[in-house]
């Protein structure tokens, strides 16, 4: 006897209480986040700062904390789901946004507009910028490599946006007249969520969300990808409408990310491979779990940079490369199939 | 339930500059099992590709009933025409009866929202491929035969009325290409549109009620098995010596040596 209700049911009550592990590690890491800073505040100061008042903690909780902290959330979110969908749509675990170029790019674009004086720092032509530039790297990608392209090529090709978006961005921030450069180079190449403002929350949740809402309504196109491009054709999904939707959606995503926090890698990658983990490799199913992993690694992440004693906050970035490096080349090692001549 | 006609009107297909499909015109009929042979490089897959509207013809089109197949709908296409492509590849692992859901997916099923019907669609599927057994397996830890089997499980969950199979039985033992020759019979005479691309010129003279011979991109014989399959053909298109034989069951071939 195959299959059944029963038996399906019994498969996902498992993976579901997992999710809720992971649910109840984001509230706590969430409350760790607003619990943590350079002022010392008590979990009563904390609460009643978050709820009001007019007094220091209060200031510190609504203008320094809960941005910092709701921006971990979604980018890391979108950062996560954007992994997942990539690594729907190309088939491959080993897809990402850094590992394509995109963070760099839109970073390159954020900054072209920001130190050439076109728009300030709390502009929309920000997030703009960076959407249009992340998207304009992942038509040079597309373009590069052609359709049905092995990994190595898109690894290669991702590999030289990336250096290329990265040091056009030191150069274009070398070249402007900001005291502050070395310092803004760093933040625009490794990111950080210090010193954001709900400014920066407004600027880019809407295209965050916006994006997650895009990514993670096309859980049926990755699952049906599982079989093949032919395959998913035949049983009624318009391949290359889902290929531009997710492009897009990732873009804007990862561009309005970058624009508010800098490039930060690997959450994408990482993400994903955790969720799997918990609820199977199923790309559909992985889709919220990625976002909720991404959303958990930064905050995470976020909480760190902040208890680690140092002269300068420590950058989120490193920290999530830190993670991120050696799980890609764990990952390159497991499946050096994907590397052999012919096969993609 | 009889299923609809198909026709490949006029198809041509250049690839690189290079004719793949030359005015390739053939009519598939309800409630007949079809065996599309030739030589590698014929025009076999790509003609059962641009058939379940996955390429695009350089010209011709496909008539479904007499109406263009490319105007209906994504989903209703998919409903009425299941496709298994020759790529048997998963490229994630998934438990094996999640991934013939996926058959149902044309009916709106995903495993999350299947209706008992679509589990029953999926069960039925398993068992005529028998892999019931590796229902709860993942796919992709199954052998090649095994994983053909369960991509075929997954165009038969559709329960279409056109079924389009390119080389069903290459990776497969004895018994289950046998096995899988009686599933595509038992489609055909249940009244359904069945296409097969067959290499095993054998099974396609025991089983297929018509046989289209494809050469060089132009369709060059069709009919039944005795008047396609002659010694003289076989040594023109394949390059190989053939004795046939006529029996009760129709015409079997033994396959001699090569001609030079």
């Amino acid at each position: 006897m195959v299959t059944g209700r029963s038996r399906a049911d019994q498969a996902i009550l498992s993976p579901s209480r997992r999710l809720a592990g992971l649910y109840a590690a984001l509230l706590v890491m969430l409350c760790a986040s607003l619990l943590t800073g350079a002022v010392p505040l008590s979990l009563a100061q904390s609460l009643k700062g978050l709820w009001g008042g007019d007094d220091l903690a209060a200031t510190i909780m609504r203008e320094i904390r809960v941005p910092r902290t709701v921006l971990a959330l979604f980018v890391g979110g979108i950062l996560g789901v954007s992994g997942a969908a990539l690594q729907g749509l190309m088939r491959n675990p080993l897809a990402d946004p850094t590992v394509f170029g995109a963070p760099q790019a839109a970073a390159f674009g954020a900054v072209l507009v920001l130190y050439r004086g076109i728009a300030g720092a709390l502009s929309a032509a920000l997030p703009v910028a960076a959407i249009a530039a992340a998207l304009l790297s992942f038509v040079i990608l597309m373009r590069i490599v052609g359709r049905g392209a092995s990994v190595v090529a898109l690894i290669l090709a991702g590999l030289a946006i990336g250096t290329l978006a990265g040091a056009a961005t030191s150069i274009v921030i070398a070249l402007s007249a900001n005291p502050f450069a070395v310092t803004e180079i760093v933040f625009w190449m490794m990111g950080s969520f210090e010193d954001r403002s709900m400014l920066h929350v407004g600027l880019s949740l809407p295209f965050i969300i916006a994006a997650m809402a895009m990514l993670l309504s096309q859980g049926n196109g990755y699952r049906a990808l599982v079989l093949g491009e032919d395959s998913a054709t035949s049983l009624g999904i318009d391949v290359s409408r889902l290929r531009w939707m997710t492009l897009v959606a990732v873009a804007m995503g990862v561009g309005a990310a970058v624009a508010v926090s800098g490039a930060i890698g690997f959450v994408g990658l990482i993400a994903p491979h955790a969720a799997r983990l918990l609820v199977g490799a199923d790309p559909k199913r992985i889709l919220w779990p990625s976002l909720l992993a991404g959303s958990l690694l930064m905050v995470m992440a976020d909480v760190l940079v902040r208890l680690v004693p140092a002269q300068t906050e420590l950058r989120v970035g490193a920290v999530t490369a830190l993670l991120g490096v050696p799980l890609f080349v764990a990952a390159i090692r497991r499946h050096r199939g994907l590397f052999v001549e012919g096969a993609s | 339930m009889t299923g609809p006609s198909l026709h490949a009107d006029h198809i041509s297909l250049e690839l690189d500059g290079r004719a793949v499909l030359s005015a390739v015109d053939v009519a598939f009929d309800a409630a007949c099992l079809h065996a599309l042979v030739g030589p590698n490089g014929a025009g076999k897959s790509s003609l059962m590709r641009i058939v379940a509207q996955v390429l695009a013809p350089s010209n011709g089109r496909v008539l479904l009933d007499g109406q263009p197949l490319a105007g209906l709908d994504p989903r209703q296409r998919a409903r009425t025409v299941a496709y298994l492509p020759q790529d048997r590849q998963a490229a994630w692992p998934m438990p094996v009866k999640e991934l013939v859901m996926l058959g149902r997916m044309p009916h709106g099923a995903t495993v999350e929202q299947a209706r008992p019907v679509d589990w029953q669609a999926v069960e039925q599927a398993l068992e005529r491929t028998q892999v019931s057994a590796l229902a709860d397996r993942c796919v992709t830890q199954l052998s090649g035969g095994e994983r053909a089997r369960v991509m075929l499980a997954r165009a038969l969950a559709t329960q279409a009325p056109v079924l389009l199979v390119d080389e069903p039985i290459a990776a497969l033992d004895p018994h289950h290409q046998w096995l899988v020759m009686e599933v595509l019979q038992q489609e055909a005479q249940s009244g359904c549109t069945v296409v097969a691309v067959l290499h095993d010129l054998p099974l396609a003279a025991r089983f297929a009620d018509r046989i289209i011979m494809l050469d060089q991109g132009r369709v060059v014989a069709r009919g039944d098995s005795v008047t396609v399959l002659t010694a003289q053909r076989l040594a023109d298109v394949f390059a190989i010596a053939v004795r046939v034989d006529q029996d009760a069951h129709g015409i079997r071939l033994i396959q001699t040596g090569l001609v030079p």
